[in-house]
This record gives structure tokens, C-alpha cells and sequence, in this order.
């Protein structure tokens, strides 16, 4: 079995192995839904380079293959876990659509649809497969979806922000069953978030965007050790963590990517920033175990 | 020097469930807190615990069901208009989502006079409102912009300058950086810290994320259900909490921000949503150390500077 699932996107270079959580963490409106949604081809705009999922190029299925990929081999879980269930649909039929429509019959999808309930650690199954969507708690919601999402043994699950509208208590609860998923059923994960300790909580890698591009790429308890990227390095410093720490903020804000800065997105908030970083963009450049793209990298 | 206090507050809410039914929510339920000057009092807990309530009840923009409010000695409940408006003035609130509090179609220059207008300010509305936008770290182009022209963190700034210009005492900050980027987030953290020295102003701060309420606050209360559970000294309440509900929070909160974890076990099953426990203590059903009392006998807020409501801390 081909242990890298996945690969590159337009300059955004990464994989994800088997098993592996893949944390794409950046600020709002830095590009990780849309880079999330063009992995799996939702995404109109064109996406350049090759998305490599077994070996499979997905840039290079037609839509119908593209289709049968979704669901089967790769699947996506949204943020607002009300918006993505039917609100008028009972939850076993909604569960059971999914292998229905797959082939399943009637009653193999009813047994299917119970056991992954219990699998993503629903109480009485039997019982909320007659409830509506309203019935269900907010982290019971997410926990039908996340279900949904696995129900046909995906090899990749993209979770977009998947505890972000949770408490921070059911926040964890829903984090813990990711985590026990992908170890016990090798399912990897790529987790969107703009949260570095939700990141730090699933995930072993990490890609740092800025601006709809990759800034640092590399496994997440070195970058979190030593970030090499002046953004990495300001992001951390803006974390209020234990007890009185003082903050040292970054200034100015992120900038609309329908116009973003010429030479490097980040100088107009760099506090490095040389006449080159304001002319040529940086590219991500191998560095010890990670990418980084910054120009003075080096010196400081 | 006591600022600010509610004593007993109680708010029940009518909530419809269908055009028949309605069931009664205890939104706040018997809640004493007290604020000196220049205080930061911070307010956490899950969403729904009635934070928001809370601060509504504190600034008495709701009249509660019962108890009362005392702003610098005066019990608001039996003031005269004059003063109830008076002192009104000199509380402010400031919410999560700037885009909700400031009106669209306004020029910010508008919207800032408006709350000169409605202090009867005296002086020379341009120059105060140039010097308090300076202050939050506005230039003065702002002025001549409308709300869609700015970017959150902006927003937030110039809803914090309207609020100041009123000369306020007490600000109650209700998740006020909760829709913000972390980077956006420290800078108007920072910003209220210093403001809070230079203008000697006391401040509520609600908000459910507790490295948040952590780096700013001197004191915390931790509400669940409506009842305020643990109450104390930030430091105290996050190193060493003792209500089991305050310690369930705390080791929910990735590692990264607080790295106490005071669960070995699986944690994280406790946080079920917990059915009301009607007559006992209301975390009976989620909480791991409970016994027989706990479901019969409602624990009350006891003890001294760091207090807790649980039979067994
Ligand atoms: N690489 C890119 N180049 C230019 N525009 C982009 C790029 N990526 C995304 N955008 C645009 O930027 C906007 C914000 O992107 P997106 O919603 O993906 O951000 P996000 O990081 O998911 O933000 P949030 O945290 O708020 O969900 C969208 O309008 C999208 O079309
Ligand atoms: N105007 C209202 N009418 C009916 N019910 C209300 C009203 N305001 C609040 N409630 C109810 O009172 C309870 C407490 O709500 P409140 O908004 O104070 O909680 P909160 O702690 O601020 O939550 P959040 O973190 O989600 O803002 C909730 O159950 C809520 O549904
Ligand atoms: S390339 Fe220049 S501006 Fe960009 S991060 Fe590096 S030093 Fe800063
Ligand atoms: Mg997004
Ligand atoms: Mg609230």
C-alpha cells in the first residue's frame, strides 16, 4: 500500500501519510477552506500542479470518477455542524442514505448506520436514529457528521474547522474521537483550523498560510519549538498562554487576497522586511526538516 | 473601593418552543458578584450559562426578576430616573460583533458623535472624538469612513471609542475579541489593558475562552447553568480550581494555552450535555465525584476570598 496520500497543490507543497494528522492553520480569510475544497476539486477556480491520493492524480479524473472519489477515498466535514444536515430528515435515514447510495441494501445500511453511531460514541444508537437534527446537541451533530463522513472507509478525511463553533468541553470530546479514529482505522486527516491548539491537540504536521499561500511547512513540535518564518514567529507571540505572559502583537491585519502585497504578502507587517521582500516572492525552500519561505531566512 | 455590585441577581426567560408550549429558562439565578474600581472581573463558562445575562442584569439594561444593583453606593432599583440614566452613562458595553453595534450607513465620525450627543457633551465635539480615537490606535481618516471600509479589528477599536467617549466607569466586554484573529485579538487585548490604566476604568470581561480571561483578568467568576459555580483570583481559580466544573474546563482547553490538566482519566466523556439535576447541584449529572447529597441538596457559594459551590471542595 502506497503510504503517501497526498500531494501538492499551486505551490503548496505537502504530504499527508497514512494515519497522519495534517494541521492547515492560518488567520481568516488566509485561503484554508478554499485550499481545502480544491483538494477535492469543489472549488471552481483552476487548481494547478497534481492532488495525489494513492497515487491517483485527482486533477486528472473526470467528474464522474471524481465523484465516486468523494465519500469513498476522500470526504469533508464543514464547521457549522446544523448546516450540513438535512433539518427536516431524521438522522438514521440521513446516515443511511449514504450507503444506499452506494448499493447497500435497506437493512445492511440500517446495521452499518448503528454501528458507526456507536463508533463516533452516540448513546442509545437505536434510539437517535429517530431523532431530527434539532434534537441533537451541538457536539452530537458534529459527531453524526463526522460518522457520515467515515461511512465508507475513506482514506482522507478534510475536517474544516470541525470543534470551531463547539465548547471548548465538547470541543475536546470531538478532537479525542478524530484522534482514536485515525488510530484505530489508519483514516488520515487534514484539520483546517485557525486555532494553533486545536492544531497541537490532533496533528503531527502543520502548514502555516498566510494570505492564501504556505508559509511554513513542517512537523509541528519543532515549529512550535523554534519557528523559523517571521509570520510563525509573530503568530505564537500573539497566543495568550498560561498566567500574564505579555503578548507581543502583530500589527495591521490580514490582507484581501483579491489584491494581496507584491514581493512577500507578509512585509507590509514584517518587521525584517528588506527592499527584496517588497520586489520578489519567496518560494518554499527546504530548510532541516521543513519548508519555509521567507527571503532572510538565514540571517535571522 | 467597591465600584460595582449585584446582589442576588435573578432573570428568568419565557422560551417559546412552539406556539402553544413555552418552558421557563433560568437564565441567571441568584448571582452575587462585587467589582472594585479598576478591576477587571472576568466571566467564563459554556455557552448559555448566562454570561451575557449576567452583564445585561450588571448594566441593568433588563431590569432582573430579583435582586438588585448597586453602582457607587446608589441601589439602581429604587433610584430616581435621573440617576438610573445618570449612572447608565457611565457604564458601557461593548459586543463580540462590531458590525451588529455600529450602523452601516453611518459615517464613524456619526456614530462617534452620536455618543457625545447622548452624553450632552460640552466641549468641542472633533477635537475629543480626534483625541479618543488616537487613544485606541485610530488615525483620524477613519473618521470619513463608513463600517465596511474597516477590518474587524478597526471595528472593534472604533466600538471601544464610542464607548469611551461617554466617560465611562464600568465597560462590561462581552466576548470582545471572540470574532477576531488571534493576531488582531492580542492587539486589542493589549489595547484594553492599557486603557484601563490610563482611564482608570473597570471592566466585565465575558468571554467562554480562558487563556483569554486569564491574561486579562484579576479575578474570574466561573458560571454553569445560570449559578456562578467558583469564584476567586485568576490566578488561584486557573492553578488551582476546586469546583470539579471549573477543573473539567480547564483540562478541556488544548494543552498549548494551559497545560494543567487536573483529569487523568477520560475526561472528555464527562462533557455530555448534563440534564438539569432539579433539585440538587446542577453538574450532578456530569461530575465525577458525585454522591447522594449532591443529587438532593443544591450546594451554596461558600467560602472566603476564593469561594466554590460544592459539597465536596
Ligand atoms: N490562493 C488564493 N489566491 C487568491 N484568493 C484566494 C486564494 N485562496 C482563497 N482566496 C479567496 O480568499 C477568500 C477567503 O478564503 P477562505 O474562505 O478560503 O479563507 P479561510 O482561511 O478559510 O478563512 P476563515 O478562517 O474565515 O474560514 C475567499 O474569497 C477566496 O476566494
Ligand atoms: N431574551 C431572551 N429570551 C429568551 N431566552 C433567553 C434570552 N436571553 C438569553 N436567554 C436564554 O438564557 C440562557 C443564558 O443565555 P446567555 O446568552 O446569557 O448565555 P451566555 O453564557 O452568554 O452564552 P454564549 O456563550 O452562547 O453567549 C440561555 O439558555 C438562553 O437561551
Ligand atoms: S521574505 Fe522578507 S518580508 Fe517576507 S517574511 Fe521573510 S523577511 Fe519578512
Ligand atoms: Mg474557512
Ligand atoms: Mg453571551
Amino acid at each position: 500500500m502506497e503510504s503517501r496520500i497526498i500531494r501538492a497543490v499551486d505551490g503548496i507543497d505537502f504530504t499527508v501519510r497514512e494515519g497522519d494528522c495534517f494541521a492547515i492553520v492560518g488567520e481568516s480569510g488566509s485561503g484554508k477552506s478554499t485550499l481545502g475544497l480544491s483538494l477535492i476539486r469543489l472549488c471552481p477556480g483552476d487548481v494547478s500542479g497534481e492532488i495525489l491520493i494513492d497515487g491517483v492524480n485527482l486533477l486528472k479524473l473526470s467528474e464522474d470518477e471524481i465523484r465516486k472519489f468523494r465519500g469513498s477515498k476522500i470526504s469533508i466535514i464543514f464547521q457549522e455542524p446544523s448546516s450540513a444536515l438535512n433539518p427536516v430528515m431524521k438522522v438514521g435515514d440521513q446516515l443511511m442514505e449514504v450507503f444506499t447510495v452506494h448499493g447497500y441494501s435497506k437493512s445492511e445500511a440500517y446495521q452499518k448506520s448503528l454501528q458507526l453511531l456507536k463508533t463516533v460514541g452516540i448513546p442509545e444508537a437505536e434510539k437517535r436514529m429517530q431523532t431530527y437534527p434539532h434534537q441533537l446537541s451541538g457536539g452530537m451533530k458534529q459527531r453524526v457528521i463526522i460518522a457520515m463522513a467515515i461511512a465508507l472507509n475513506p482514506r482522507l478525511v478534510i475536517a474544516d474547522e470541525p470543534t470551531s463553533a463547539l465548547d471548548v468541553t465538547i470541543q475536546a470530546q470531538i478532537l479525542n474521537l478524530l484522534k482514536n479514529l485515525s488510530q484505530s482505522y489508519g483514516l488520515s486527516t487534514i484539520l483546517i483550523t485557525h486555532d494553533m491548539g486545536v492544531a497541537a491537540e490532533l496533528c503531527n504536521r502543520i502548514g502555516i498560510m498566510y494570505a492564501g499561500k504556505m508559509v511554513e511547512i513542517g512537523p509541528l513540535n519543532s515549529i512550535f519549538a523554534i519557528p523559523l518564518h517571521p509570520y510563525t514567529r509573530a503568530l505564537m507571540s500573539c497566543i495568550p498562554r498560561s498566567l500574564k505572559e505579555n503578548l507581543k502583537p502583530l500589527p495591521g491585519h490580514v490582507p484581501d487576497l483579491s489584491n494581496p502585497p507584491k514581493g512577500c504578502r507578509f512585509h507590509p507587517r514584517c518587521p525584517y522586511a528588506k527592499e527584496v521582500c517588497t520586489l520578489e516572492e519567496p518560494n518554499l525552500e527546504k530548510i532541516d526538516d521543513r519548508l519555509v519561505s521567507c527571503h532572510r531566512v538565514g540571517e535571522i | 473601593m467597591e465600584l460595582i455590585k449585584g446582589e442576588n441577581l435573578s432573570k428568568t426567560y419565557n422560551l417559546k418552543i412552539s406556539l402553544t408550549t413555552s418552558i421557563k429558562v433560568k437564565a441567571v439565578e441568584n448571582v452575587s458578584i462585587s467589582i472594585s474600581e479598576k478591576e477587571v472581573f472576568g466571566l467564563v463558562g459554556e455557552s448559555g450559562s448566562g454570561k451575557s445575562t449576567l452583564g445585561r442584569l450588571m448594566l441593568f439594561m433588563e431590569k432582573p426578576d430579583s435582586g438588585k444593583v448597586i453602582f457607587k453606593g446608589v441601589d439602581l432599583s429604587r433610584a430616581k430616573k435621573d440617576e438610573v440614566k445618570d449612572a447608565r452613562r457611565r457604564m458601557q458595553i461593548v459586543f463580540q460583533n462590531p458590525d451588529l453595534s455600529l450602523d452601516p450607513r453611518m459615517k464613524i465620525y456619526n456614530t462617534l458623535k452620536e455618543a457625545l450627543v447622548c452624553c450632552k457633551y460640552k466641549g468641542d465635539f472633533v477635537e475629543r472624538i480626534k483625541s479618543v480615537l488616537e487613544e485606541v490606535g485610530l488615525s483620524s481618516e477613519t473618521l470619513n469612513m463608513f463600517p465596511h471600509q474597516l477590518s474587524g479589528g478597526m471595528k472593534q477599536r472604533v466600538a471601544l471609542a464610542r464607548a469611551i467617549l461617554a466617560e465611562p466607569d464600568f465597560i462590561v466586554l462581552d466576548e470582545p475579541t471572540s470574532a477576531l484573529d488571534v493576531s488582531v485579538q492580542a492587539q486589542i487585548l493589549n489595547l484594553l489593558i492599557d486603557l484601563r490604566k490610563k482611564l482608570n476604568l473597570t471592566y466585565l470581561f465575558i468571554s467562554h475562552n480562558l487563556s483569554v480571561v486569564s491574561y486579562v483578568s484579576d479575578r474570574v467568576g466561573v458560571m454553569y447553568l445560570g449559578k456562578l459555580v467558583e469564584l476567586g483570583n485568576c490566578d488561584e481559580v486557573f492553578n488551582e480550581p476546586l469546583h470539579p466544573y471549573t477543573k473539567l474546563l480547564i483540562s478541556s482547553v488544548p494543552a498549548l494555552y494551559m497545560t494543567k490538566k487536573f483529569f487523568t482519566q477520560n475526561h472528555t466523556a464527562l462533557a455530555e450535555n448534563g440534564e438539569e439535576n432539579p433539585s440538587g447541584c446542577r453538574f450532578f449529572k456530569r461530575c465525577p465525584y458525585a454522591k447522594e447529597l449532591c443529587r438532593v441538596k443544591e450546594p451554596e457559594l461558600d467560602g472566603d476570598k476564593h469561594k466554590v459551590a460544592c459539597h465536596f471542595a
